[in-house]
């Protein structure tokens, strides 16, 4: 309180000096603001203003008319809903601050992903509030209202006499009523169901085999032995979530009552996929050759091994392996499954229930779902068909023909349609193409409903008002199947589709359940856990038939055409975060290529960024080359999702379409072309942005690897591969005695590399995208890396990945260099950043031996864009960064606030797990485990203390506080290298 | 002058017949006439460069760091490795007025001026880079250790800092020594002054010099202060700004035989660029009789001399590597030499330890046009020097997955251009305004100096 | 050569020059001195609200209308209800019998349903962390006039701290009050993530 009055003579002097630079010039300039939305915008536009020179630019605080007393400001809101924009629907905890969405996570509680989250799923907040959506209904270029859209479409529904209604997959069970009721209310009108990603081959083989539509659900936290037929189940296929769970649980000694529970995961596959980087047997497999394995394997069980034999000499595999595979497998009957991926024909999955029959892993290591959450997609043939002699009125929900459509024809289709209605997100090659482009909703801003399970129904909520003149597909439907069937009783009794979804409810889901149900409902995000179901019997004969169906010819070169592991088909291209996800294997941002063997690309004359051309029928597409180590020779890998041509600033023209290569056969939906042309081409030069560029480890004892064998021999093996820190220093160590002392536990045994993480971190932190050119330059910002190292041959190389992070060492070099004090040492063992402090000399950043800190090279937060809009997506807890400021993790500092404060409130001590960074908080395989070291209990320090962990760079005495628990393989003893062999990584690349 | 040691030099040190007037009419040649094209014309060059050097600074300052090529591996590139580069150069003129002065080698009065004025000009340029490389150049005020409104004060573990006082410390006393040593010639040059305003600013500037007894006897005292003061520096400045790396965690950088080894290359490249400059400023301002064929003939053998001291160091880093058994320093050094900076080490080897080994030659040592090529390439060694250490250690040091690579951009060699430019235009302004040679101190060792204190009010009287 | 009158012509000159010179930084240091340029910051507001009568007259406590003050980090500008919880029935009139004009102006925003944009007075940079509830949680023995002033006897809000780093470290790196538990914060921390994140 040491301050005075200003003399007013000196008040007048400043006054008249102008100094409205000040704080411009010497802090970040205001983008975050703490206050409401309404203050957001009247503080933007003061600025924009300019309004006043003297000292800073004022800013307005902003009352609200009669506030509502449950929000107090700067108090985060927790909202339960679900995600339906993906391929599964899982439960959403979404954090809400002064009325606007500011993070996603998982639900916890939630029957399919208890608290955990993919990346896709955490970026549904930039999407909601990405600048490109389209914002309001427009008949060409020209914007209209609603009600002239219902107009228009009301009028020709009416004179209609063939209507298509394309949605996709994932529909709530209210919503499939009301299309139930729009397709009975209007004439000549049919659904479809378009997706290119999907499990239909599945789908289809089981609903042969079992008699009904429903799914298998794999329980890998029951299964000992995993064999993956090219499923990649701990990335992009099906339940990914859950089977990293349950994968996970099985995989790490730190975590499992014997080393005898660790399971072993085999897989033989055409790629080298997340699964596959995390396999202890990793055979490359031929699409073509999938069904000639699952039955030999079979006539193995039944005895006859001489086919397993024949197999392995027609795909040159080492017989020995598939001998010991096969004997892992009937060693271990019912506690064995088989999984095969969705992209390959049906024939394959009817051999692999056969399969999993033999292993008795019905109602054990596999459950059946007769409620799938998605609807069977359509045969791309049938929708073809249905279109193809011209529609009155095609209506398009949330789908995007014109890009995805297999074989590239949806154009075309579209364009014979007299009326094309699209309802979108975008603007997207769809809405382009149609007469109607109709702005949806996006999840967040809708209510709607999922189906989990039996008995289970999730429930999604809006979490902010609209922020545009969109509606919701749902809406749209209700009032156009209104105004076509006015006699209706209960579609006009719904008043709009909420009161319509809650009717729904109240009918089917909570007959009989208290008034309170529907709150609940509402508060948890879902209603009822997912009951268990008697398996149904198998149809030996069905299934028989179809994997007796002779694989397709083979050609010279194979292609498969995968999801990609962050924007998946293509639905989510237009998001920033997605798109400057490394991919965890390739390490490939904003890109998307044709990923070879070494083998392969020299056969053909190519390298990396060379072009190919793969042709398949009269279809062809030019690709970049990506030389993979691990791909089967002969196999062409690629990922669909890029090549959009219109995905707003961010999503267009990244990559390349590959969709024209789908097959259209009438086998559903596999995603496999076992022949296809492939020639070396020329192309525009091609850079790939890769975040990383060297993946070998040197030898250097970075990601410490053994088998379970070196493990029961010696639980200590990694204190004998690195060196040991020294005990003493000539300098004091920190005093840590009271208080905290945060402490990080990396199990790598747990972590598949599926980077959550990575998208958690930039949505809790503000962390900017910086663009391709950027991410080439090695400027990508990610506080949070996934590094990734090959070992062993090239041809089954080892897949390491760490988490690297801020290790907020004790003895941090990064503190001695700072000039300025900018980074300092905190109390509690925080090696803290302080932005404001920062003039960016670099000299941290140099000084660092995990090169984990991240220098704001441009004004990144206004490179990708000024649109206010973009703004509310910031978490207004964390500073957002000007150019010139270095920064880095946290430990998710203003979260261990946060807690002490909440524990504060409740007058007690902090609790273990009370502290949970967003890192560990979305991930999928409890991998990531923080909390106090000075507490004994904690989890953490149990972690800390077990033989598997250690340093990273130990030897350097930087005194890191993260612990690694070294990575442990369970490969079959008969094909386990002695110990010792590759634990270090190393070799090629 | 008190009475002289033996001169190094059998030969006189200023050639031909020759007296007080003649030497004062020579040296001010330049200052008294209107510049010549050739001046003209280089003036032009370095100007352009100089407007080059102000281009790209804005640019860099208005739209951040990211115009140049470092990147996250590579958070220091060009920018300090000019820094270093500069600040080297500087150290052949304290070296020469200081230390030179204090063992009495009177060979150096004729190029002394000179180095010392190269030395101002050499720290004005390096102190560019450090303020540039934060992008946000108004921030280096934190850097003083001030009260302030955060109530933050500096962190005075960091290297950085150490360098603000060592540079600081360095750049007044060069100056202050310079400007001392200058006093009497500006009184020379205000009394042979025509113009009124000419007398006048030369007038102020010279501060009133009599060339009484006492002025000169404190003029001494105050010339050797100095040199006692400034001869740690010699050795200080480059020490400290070694320490920015030798006391870092960085392979290839925390290396304990950083400080010597800078100095040494300090010197070398110092006096590389004395020589660079000299030989033209004797040819074009025809003072070959004043800076003779033997004091260059001398520097180069002080050139020989730190070359091997050089090379001595690179051979020594890599034996530690070796010797150390540490597996990322021995990865650093092997990169160096064999990794994608290859031609970069090559280049510095050839530069710095191979060509200047031709200065063992008396020929090639008193041959203006063959010693010219040889310092030439000296400077850019030295440069290339200073970029090996910092850009080869830092594109891949400990963790594989962070390796990078770094590519300049233009803004990069526009800014290193520009400061050769910003010097230049320094220096060339120096001969046409200030004697580039020292008179009073020649005149001490002209053939007819009587070295005494008669004589030397005798000579101060010339000026009286 | 010049006269020795010249001459002292000449430092005389210098002299006043550079004293000058020194003057002049020392005075534009002292006025643009950040701490001072953030005091007596007194902005026009666009309802003429007079704390000297609400708080200073009437004695309604801060906590009435800043009611988030208590609850969370930011102390929030009360909304137009609360207002009108007095004035729906407290409603001044001036001599003439006529409504004052600033009760008008407020009628009007409830009439219209609008939100007052008030010129905040106590600004915080955007990277400052600030939360009300820490600093008015027992045992901290703060009072809103600590940082504040003396609200209750301005007609319009002034700065009266700086607000500014140093400021706050002059509580800051006070020694813990007696006896308060580590886990209630109570204890003021100067460690950077404190208040900056």
């Amino acid at each position: 309180m040491k301050d005075h009055r200003l003399p007013p003579l000196l008040a007048t002097a400043w006054r008249a000096a102008g100094l409205a630079v000040r704080d411009e010039v010497l802090h970040p300039p205001a983008r975050i603001d703490r206050r409401t939305l309404l203050e957001l915008m009247a503080a933007s536009s003061a600025l924009a203003l300019g309004a006043g020179c003297d000292r800073k630019p004022p800013r307005k605080i902003v009352s609200m008319h009669d506030a509502p007393e449950y929000l107090h400001p700067g108090q985060p809101l927790h909202y339960a809903t679900t995600w339906t924009d993906g391929p599964v629907p899982y439960g959403l905890m979404v954090r809400n601050l002064d009325g606007r969405p500011v993070k996603v996570e998982g639900l916890p509680e939630h029957p399919l992903n208890r608290g955990t989250a993919t990346a896709a799923m955490q970026a549904a907040l930039m999407s909601l509030y990405d600048p490109d959506r389209l914002r309001a209904p427009r008949r060409g270029e020209a914007e209209i209202g609603w009600d002239e859209v219902d107009r228009i479409v009301v009028e020709a529904l009416r004179a209609a006499r063939k209507v298509v209604l394309l949605t996709r997959a994932m529909l709530g069970p209210a919503e499939r009523a009301l299309v139930a009721r729009f397709v009975a209310a209007c004439r000549g009108a049919v659904h479809l169901v378009h997706e290119t990603v999907h499990d239909g081959a599945r789908r289809l083989a089981w609903r042969v085999a079992y008699g009904a539509d429903g799914e298998l659900r794999p329980r890998y936290d029951r299964a000992r032995v995993v064999l993956s037929v090219d499923c990649d189940f701990l990335g992009t296929d099906g339940d990914v979530l859950g089977a990293t769970a349950g994968w996970a649980a099985r995989r790490s000694p730190a975590t499992v009552a014997a080393t005898e529970e660790l399971s072993r995961l085999w897989i033989a596959e055409a790629g080298l996929s997340v699964t596959g980087a995390n396999a202890d047997h990793h055979l490359s497999l031929l699409p073509s050759a999938a069904l000639g394995l699952v039955g030999a394997l079979r006539a193995a069980l039944g005895g006859d091994g001489a086919a397993l034999g024949r197999w392995a000499d027609a795909e040159h595999v080492e017989r020995r392996v598939l001998d010991t595979l096969a004997a892992d497998l009937r060693d271990h009957r019912g506690e064995a499954v088989v999984v095969a991926g969705a992209h390959l024909p049906a024939s394959v999955h009817a051999a692999v229930c056969l399969l999993n029959d033999e292993l008795g892993a019905a109602g054990t290591t596999l459950e059946w779902c007769s409620a799938p959450a998605t609807l069977p997609p359509d045969d791309p043939a049938k929708i073809a068909r249905a279109m193809e002699s011209g529609v009155d009125v095609l209506v398009t929900l949330g789908v995007n023909p014109v890009y995805d459509f297999p074989g590239g024809e949806g154009a075309a289709l579209v364009a014979k349609a007299r009326l094309a209605v699209g309802h979108g997100l975008h603007r997207d090659e769809t809405l382009h193409a149609c007469h109607l482009a109709l702005p949806s909703h996006h999840g967040l801003e809708s209510w709607n409903d999922a189906l989990l399970g039996a008995g289970s129904y999730g429930l999604c909520q809006p979490v902010i008002t609209p922020l545009f003149a969109s509606r919701q597909e749902a809406e749209s439907l209700l009032a156009w199947t209104k105004a076509l069937a006015p006699g209706d009783p209960e579609l006009q009794a719904a008043a709009d589709w909420p009161a319509w979804l809650r009717r729904h409810w109240a009918r089917n889901v909570l007959a009989g359940e208290p008034d309170t149900a529907w709150d609940d409902a509402l508060r948890r995000g879902f209603h009822g856990m997912r009951q268990a179901e008697a398996f149904p019997a198998l149809n030996r004969k069905g299934a028989e038939a179809w994997a007796g169906r002779a694989p397709s010819a083979r050609g010279e070169h194979e292609l498969v055409l995968l999801p990609h592991h962050a924007v998946f088909d293509g639905r989510f291209a237009a998001n920033g975060w997605l798109q400057e996800l490394p991919e965890p294997i390739t390490k490939l941002v904003w890109d998307n290529a044709a990923v070879l063997a070494p083998a392969t690309a020299a056969a053909l004359g190519v390298e990396d960024e060379d072009w190919i051309s793969v042709r398949s029928g009269d279809r062809a597409v030019n690709l970049p080359v990506l030389v993979l180590p691990g791909v089967a020779a002969g196999v062409v890998v690629t990922t669909l999702g890029h090549g959009r041509t219109a995905a707003g600033t961010i999503g267009t023209e990244r990559g390349v379409n590959v969709a024209p290569l789908l097959p259209e056969t009438p086998r559903m939906g596999e995603r496999i072309v076992t022949r296809v042309d492939v020639q070396r081409t020329s192309g525009p030069n091609h850079t790939f942005a890769r975040t990383q560029k060297t993946f070998s480890m040197e030898g250097r004892p970075i990601v410490l690897r053994g088998t379970r064998q070196e493990y029961e021999a010696n639980p200590h093996f990694p204190a004998a591969r690195t060196h040991s820190t020294p005990d003493s220093q000539l300098h004091p160590d920190w005093d840590y005695s009271t208080g905290h002392k945060w402490v990080m536990a990396i199990d790598l045994s747990r972590c598949t590399g599926c980077s959550a993480c990575v998208v958690a971190c930039n949505a809790e932190n503000n962390i900017p995208i910086v663009g391709k050119d950027e991410c080439t330059n090695g400027r990508e910002m990610h506080w949070m890396r996934l590094d990734t190292y090959y070992g062993g041959d090239a041809e089954h190389p080892e897949v390491h990945s760490q988490p690297m992070l801020c290790q907020h060492c004790d003895n941090a070099p990064c503190e001695t260099v700072c000039p300025f004090n900018a980074t300092a040492h905190s109390p509690e063992g925080l090696n803290e950043q302080v932005y404001n402090r920062c003039a960016g000399t670099r000299y941290c950043a140099n000084n660092c031996p995990y090169k984990v800190r991240r220098f704001n090279f441009f004004d990144y937060p206004k490179l990708a864009t000024t649109d206010p809009v973009q703004e509310l997506a910031y978490n207004p807890q964390v500073t957002v960064r000007m150019r010139g400021v270095m920064e880095k993790c946290t430990f998710c500092v203003q979260r261990i606030h946060e807690a002490k404060f909440r524990a504060a409130d409740a007058d007690r001590p902090v609790a273990d797990g009370d502290v949970r960074p967003a890192c560990q908080q979305t991930c999928p395989a409890a991998a990531i485990v923080f909390g106090d070291g000075n507490d004994p209990a904690s989890r953490v320090a149990a972690l800390a203390r077990s033989p598997l962990a250690y340093h990273v760079l130990g030897e350097l005495n930087v005194r890191p506080n993260v612990n690694y628990l070294a990575r442990i393989v369970n490969p079959h003893p008969a094909l386990s290298a002695p110990p010792g062999a590759g634990a270090e990584g190393g070799g090629d690349r | 002058m008190s009475s002289a040691g033996p001169a190094l030099l059998a030969p006189p040190l200023v050639e031909g017949p020759i007296d007080f007037r003649r030497i004062d009419a020579d040296v001010n040649r330049p200052l008294e006439s209107f510049p010549s094209a050739r001046w003209w014309g280089a003036f032009a060059v370095a100007g352009l460069l100089l407007v080059l050097f102000a281009v790209a600074a804005t640019y860099t300052v208005a739209r951040g760091i990211g115009t140049w090529g470092n990147n996250n591996p590579v958070g220091w590139a060009w920018d300090i490795t000019n820094f270093v580069f500069w600040i080297g150069i500087g150290h052949a003129g304290t070296l020469i007025s200081a230390i030179l002065f204090l063992l009495r080698q009177r060979w150096r009065t004729a190029i002394a001026r000179f180095a010392e004025a190269m030395t101002v000009f050499a720290v004005i340029c390096a102190l560019q880079f450090p303020l540039l490389h934060l992008g946000r150049p108004w921030l280096a005020l934190w850097m003083l250790p001030v009260p302030n409104h955060n109530g933050i004060w500096v962190n005075f573990r960091s290297p950085l800092l150490w360098d603000v006082f060592a540079v600081s410390t360095y750049g007044l006393v060069s100056f202050l020594f310079w400007y001392t040593g200058l006093l009497p010639d500006l009184a020379t040059v205000r009394d042979r002054a025509k113009h009124g305003l000419r007398k006048l600013i030369y007038g102020i500037l010279s501060l009133g010099w009599r060339g009484s007894n006492r002025s000169w006897s404190h003029y001494e005292k105050a010339y050797l202060l100095f040199a006692g003061l400034s001869t740690p520096l010699v050795l200080s400045v480059h020490s400290v700004v070694s320490f920015d790396f030798a006391t870092s965690v960085i392979p290839g950088w925390h290396t304990t035989v950083f400080p010597p080894y800078f100095v040494a290359g300090a010197i070398f490249s110092g006096f590389a660029m004395v020589a660079t400059l000299i030989v033209l400023m004797r040819r074009f301002f025809h003072l070959e009789h004043v800076v003779t064929v033997n004091h260059l003939d001398v520097m180069n053998r002080i050139v020989v001399a730190t070359s091997l001291m050089v090379g001595y160091a690179y051979v020594i880093e890599f034996f530690i590597a070796w010797y150390g058994g540490v597996a990322y320093e021995r990865y650093v050094f092997l990169n160096r030499a064999f990794g994608p900076y290859a031609w970069a080490y090559w280049t510095m080897v050839t530069c710095n330890v191979l060509v200047p080994q031709l200065l063992w030659f008396a020929r090639i040592r008193r041959s203006m046009l063959l010693l010219y090529p040889v310092v030439i390439l000296i400077n850019v060694g030295m440069w290339f020097e200073r970029f090996v250490i910092i850009v080869t250690s830092l594109h891949r040091d400990f963790l594989p997955a962070s390796w990078d690579h770094f590519t300049p951009t233009w803004v990069d060699v526009s800014l290193f251009a520009g400061s050769v430019g910003l010097f230049l235009t320094l220096v060339l302004l120096f001969c046409r305004f200030l004697p580039t040679v020292s008179l009073a101190e020649t005149k001490g060792v002209l053939a007819g100096a009587r070295p005494d204190r008669h004589g030397a009010r005798e000579h101060g009287g010339q000026h009286a | 050569m010049f006269t020795r009158r010249f001459e002292r012509r000449i430092y005389v000159a210098t002299t006043v020059v550079l004293s000058s010179l020194v003057m002049g930084t020392a005075f534009g240091t002292y006025a643009l001195w950040p701490a001072n340029l953030e005091r007596g910051y007194q902005p026009e507001q666009p309802i003429e609200f007079s704390h000297a009568i609400m708080a200073g007259k009437f004695k309604i406590e801060c906590i009435y209308c800043h009611s988030e003050a208590e609850k969370g980090p930011h102390a929030g500008i009360p909304d137009v209800e609360t207002c009108m919880k007095c004035h729906a029935v407290i409603q001044p009139k001036d001599a003439r019998g006529e409504l004052k004009p600033e009760i008008v102006k407020l009628l009007d925003y409830w009439e219209r349903r609008e939100p007052i944009q008030w010129e905040k007075v106590y600004d915080l940079a955007d990277f400052v962390y600030f939360d009300h509830r820490r600093h008015l949680a027992p045992g901290t023995g703060l009072e809103c006039a600590d940082c504040h002033g003396p609200v209750e006897t301005m007609d319009r809000v002034e700065r009266v701290y700086s607000l500014k780093m140093a400021w706050c470290l002059d509580c800051h790196m006070e020694p813990p009050p007696a006896g308060a538990p580590p886990e209630q914060l109570t204890r003021a921390s100067i460690h950077c993530s404190t208040c900056h994140r």
